[in-house]
């Protein structure tokens, strides 16, 4: 049995009902919490490629050490030759590190990803480095990182349990919990150009409620989700990873799980 | 009633400090309150009442119909206490009344029925001389004026109480009414609480609480002798024909759904349909059936769930 999220919801844990899985094929492997408390799973522990739900983690890094969001980033070659989701930085080019951080949270950009983590740790092993030492201050248990944008590796892993422990880290940050809350955005190199960007993370403004947090994708991870939603007092994560109908069994997990938290303030 | 006509016995004590003859004036000062009754309910009320001179009796008017004995009754300058039984009304009390000074005095009445306690506090000035006899029409209206908000403050308790039991039925929970049953009266609000359960709205809800629950459908329709069966064949139905709760359908009622999402979810975007009236329907199908089968985890049950799913959903 999976342990309650936060450390606040561990003393209701106790008394609550062990998770159950009613949606067997929603996905590989899948964590529902409603309040910090995880009400149902489906192999929760299994580490599995997380995609660019890896980009969760690497935000986290940025913002807690010296996050300076007006620095000057110069896109090396090596990131502005990132493969995947892009925003089409050119090698040379200079953009503010929010506006990087934006890129890499609302598009998923892999060139911005790969250019912050350079900035801030000299190269992209040695942020990995620096990932892998937070994963274990975190206590995630199966996660191990390779990369710092979460391209397939046969040594990135992590499992739903441990990115919905992330994605709820992540999203204490009011920097990111801003990003990964916009549908779109606009990016500008020092020279001007503009850049948009457009969220992958279909169910911003579309269902009720949902704040964020990051989508992600590769042939070997299959489709992933992290989705927090807020309506009234109520907060429901949904991890999703490998999902092949991620939109809809988001969805309606998401309606289903608000009215678990309504029936169970009835019981 | 009978609550009435103790609340009339109690009211009239105040006015029996007055007898015929001359005596004093006093600005007399009573609040009253309830077992059950939300604080505040009656508010204070001061009256002028003309009394005897010297107390010989307890200030207790005596109903003849509901006669109450009195007993150990003491009066000192200072302080007046005595002892009240009311065989009729299966109803005991107390009451004292302290002089605080020759002009003033502060008294409680205590009295315990078996339908619940009640206290009359008091508190007296005297204000100058009076006519007895020429303040008796007086005080016979004064006592007609809080004999009604006597009546309005039990009416208005018996209201809250009916109000608090309707609210229990409302709730479909028996355990509830179980345990307010000495308030409660089971034929009344046991009926009520089945007629909401069986209603659709009622029905629902309870669908929506967890199945173990106490308080749930199977417990609620234990204590209520309800059909589910028939209930819910009759719910999806209805709720499938007019399309007029999908969210249900999708969730409870299998046969009545596939239809519904092979017509309107198979091959949408959700992008697409996101805002329509079948965006919720077909969220709530896809997660609430998922592709009969095996596990995912096995590469032949995952690579069938995925087949079956492309087969209704678009990407």
């Amino acid at each position: 049995m999976i342990p309650a999220l936060l450390a606040a919801a561990a003393v209701a844990a106790a008394a609550a009902p062990a998770p159950t899985d009613p949606f067997p094929h929603a996905a590989a492997s899948y964590v529902v919490a409603i309040d910090g408390q995880i009400v149902w799973e489906r192999d929760a522990d299994t580490p599995r490629l997380p995609a660019s739900l890896t980009k969760m983690m690497t935000a986290l890094l940025l913002v807690e050490r010296d996050w300076d969001p007006n620095a000057q980033v110069k896109i090396s070659a090596g990131a502005a030759k990132a493969t995947g989701s892009r925003a089409g930085l050119k090698a040379g080019e200079v953009l503010a590190a929010n506006d990087l951080l934006t890129a890499m949270l609302v598009s998923s950009a892999n060139d911005a990803c790969a250019a912050l983590a350079e900035h801030a740790a000299g190269s992209a092993s040695a942020f990995v480095e620096r990932m892998n030492a937070r994963a274990k201050e975190l206590n995630l248990a199966a996660t191990r990182f390779a990369n710092p944008c979460g391209h397939d590796d046969p040594s990135q892993r992590s499992s739903a349990y441990d990115l919905a422990v992330l994605a709820e880290e992540a999203m204490t940050h009011p920097v990111i919990a801003s990003i990964v809350s916009r549908v779109r955005a606009t990016i500008r190199t020092a020279k001007g150009r503009k850049i948009e960007v457009k969220t992958g993370n279909h169910l911003l403004g579309r269902c009720e409620g949902t704040y964020g947090v990051k989508t992600g994708f590769t042939p070997g991870a299959g489709k992933c989700l992290v989705a927090a939603v807020q309506r009234g007092r109520t907060r429901v994560l949904v991890v999703l990873l490998d999902a092949d109908e991620r939109w809809w069994t988001a969805a309606g997990v998401i309606e289903m799980a608000f009215d678990e938290a309504h029936a169970r303030q009835q019981r | 009633m009978r609550r009435k006509t103790l609340a009339l016995s109690l009211l009239a004590a105040t006015s029996a400090f007055a007898t015929p003859g001359s005596g004093d004036l006093w600005e007399v000062t009573t609040q009253m309150s309830m077992e059950g009754m939300p604080a505040g309910m009656m508010p204070a009320r001061t009256q002028q009442v003309c009394s005897a001179r010297e107390w010989t009796k307890p200030p207790i008017a005596q109903d003849e119909k509901h006669k109450c004995d009195v007993s150990d009754w003491t009066n000192t300058p200072t302080k007046s206490t005595w002892k009240m039984h009311c065989p009729e009304e299966k109803m005991d009390g107390t009451g004292e009344i302290t002089r605080t000074s020759p002009d003033a005095y502060t008294g409680v009445i205590n009295m315990t029925s078996p339908h619940g306690a009640m206290t009359m506090n008091l508190a007296g000035k005297k204000i100058g001389p009076c006519d007895a006899e020429a303040a008796q029409a007086g005080r016979e209206a004064q006592m007609a004026q809080v004999q009604a908000q006597m009546a309005a403050a039990q009416k208005a308790g018996d209201d809250a109480k009916a109000q608090a039991c309707k609210a229990t039925a409302d709730a479909m929970d028996p355990r509830m009414l179980d345990m307010q049953a000495q308030v409660c009266e089971s034929a009344t609000y046991k009926p009520m609480l089945c007629a909401k359960a069986s209603s659709d709205e009622g029905f629902k809800e309870l669908k929506g609480r967890p199945a173990d629950a106490e308080n749930g459908l199977a417990a609620v329709a234990k204590y209520c002798g309800m059909d589910v069966a028939a209930k819910e064949k009759d719910l999806c139905k209805k709720a499938a024909a007019g399309e007029s709760d999908l969210a249900y359908v999708a969730r409870n009622c299998p046969d009545e759904a596939a239809p519904i999402a092979q017509r309107e979810c198979a091959g949408r975007d959700y992008t697409a349909l996101a805002g329509t009236k079948y965006a919720g329907f077909c969220a709530t199908y896809a997660a609430a059936h998922p592709t009969p089968g095996a596990s995912p985890a096995p590469a032949d049950a995952k690579a069938k769930a995925k087949k079956t799913l492309k087969s209704l959903f678009g990407h």
